[in-house]
């Protein structure tokens, strides 16, 4: 079998409230987490679980991606639903292609990240030399003089979520004339300085969700052993994970994904089609590109037509 | 859609997006708005303001011929008041919006999905 397409998020409610409800905090799901409240009861936590399969998940996200399993199963591929680290290896050593459907928990600092009290992050940042350690450690300092009427010291939170996109000096290699980095990347990179400077502070980020919990980019790779294939990543803005594989790889395992965060319905459309044009005889990522280009002309046909228009 | 109503809704469509949290956007979003809209409030008022101040020297130049005063009252009457009312609706968004902002700056994920969908129907 040539594409593997492993479904490592929920596609049925059976799946849905098993995930929902996983309560060894390893294997929690970040994705589901913001339809889960973990201080309830157990009878309350599935009723509200229930909810929100009906009223969001169901329609929104679970129709699309089970449109996408049987369309895949009608072309030929393999699937594999429960996807876990163990899967991505198993379909590297069957596949050519292996699409991957999981939750790309980013750099992004999210209330539920920050595990520890706000007020130790200053003291634990405080010996390191470095330049981004240095700036959120002086954005949290109370300001002096002057400079109080200008800008005001930031709380823990406001000054790490700042740091991740803020300009600062002397962080770029010395000897580089021009150092250029996309906004993404940049923040994952200082995402991870952050997790390993404030570990047991903060939730790490960077993290591929599959349906046994959160993988780093090593682990990823590491599964991915000597695959010499395509790897899709799909639905996230997983350039930080995709460059670490093509690295690792030397080059050998060539990675795809989206640059901005998908919903289901379009991501799920668009791989149907790209797997109906794999089946086809095309090149994986010529059909995936082709289909990308149509979709667009037809996005920009309709604008320039109106909604209405045929 | 603008407004409060706009940015909660927009919030609310993105919670099924494989990728990233709620809280980190829904705080951005809402300060973004939430400036936009102190700033929007400030100029009206000066807008105000200054059609007041020249309504009034219009008005005392034209002391002794009330047919003259009678058209600059009238006019801004009109125009005052549509002043007014969208700078009523300007301060009651931007204080719904601070009202939500201290709410969702502390409370987890899921608190923030729920109170969304809920706002997102009711706003």
């Amino acid at each position: 079998m040539a594409i593997s397409l492993l479904l490592g998020l929920p596609v049925d409610e059976d799946e849905f409230l098993r995930r929902g409800q996983e309560s060894e905090t390893s294997r929690r799901s970040d994705y589901l987490a913001k339809w889960d409240d973990p201080g309830a009861s157990a009878a309350d936590r599935l009723d509200h679980l229930r909810g929100w399969w009906r009223r969001r998940y169901q329609a929104d996200v679970a129709e699309p991606l089970r449109r996408l399993a049987d369309a895949a199963r009608a072309f030929g591929c393999r699937v594999v639903r429960e996807a876990a680290l163990g899967d991505v290896e198993a379909a590297a050593g069957v596949s050519k292609v292996i699409v991957v459907i999981g939750h790309w928990k980013g750099p992004e600092l999210e209330n539920d990240d920050f595990l520890g009290p706000g007020e130790t992050i200053a003291a634990r940042l405080d010996g390191i030399d470095h330049p981004l350690a240095r700036w959120i450690v002086d954005s949290l300092a109370p300001k002096r003089g002057l400079g109080r009427l200008f800008s005001r010291a930031l709380t823990p939170r406001d000054a790490l979520r700042a740091s991740l996109d803020a300009e600062i000096d002397g962080e770029t290699p010395s000897g580089v004339d021009q150092f250029v980095e996309l906004p993404q990347t940049r923040r994952s990179r200082r995402r991870d300085r952050l997790d390993s400077w404030l570990a047991g502070t903060l939730a790490p980020g960077n993290r591929l969700e599959l349906w046994d919990g959160l993988h780093t980019k090593e682990a990823v790779a590491e599964a991915l052993g000597a695959f010499e294939g395509i790897v899709d990543l799909t639905a996230c803005t997983t350039t930080y994970l995709g460059a670490y594989i093509f690295l690792h790889s030397g080059g050998r395992c060539r990675t795809v994904q989206f640059l901005t965060v998908q919903e289901p319905v379009d991501f799920a459309a668009r791989l149907a089609a790209t797997l109906e044009l794999a089946a086809q005889g095309y090149d994986y990522l010529t059909a995936r590109e082709a289909v990308g280009r149509e979709l667009i002309a037809i996005a920009e046909n309709r604008s320039e037509k109106g909604p209405c228009s045929d | 859609m603008f407004g409060l109503k706009g940015v909660v809704s927009d919030l609310n469509r993105d919670a099924t997006k494989a990728g990233g949290g709620l809280s980190s956007k829904a705080v951005a979003a809402l300060r973004i708005h939430r400036s936009r809209v102190g700033v929007l409030g400030v100029v009206l008022f000066a807008a105000v303001l200054a059609g007041v101040t020249i309504a009034a020297y219009l008005a005392l130049r034209q002391v002794g011929r009330p047919s003259d005063i009678k058209i600059v009252a009238g006019g801004l009457g009109l125009s005052l008041g549509t002043a007014l009312e969208m700078l009523r609706r300007i301060w009651k968004d931007w204080s719904q919006t601070g009202l939500l902002l201290i709410l969702v700056e502390d409370a987890r994920d899921d608190q923030i999905a729920g109170l969304l969908e809920k706002l997102s129907a009711r706003l």
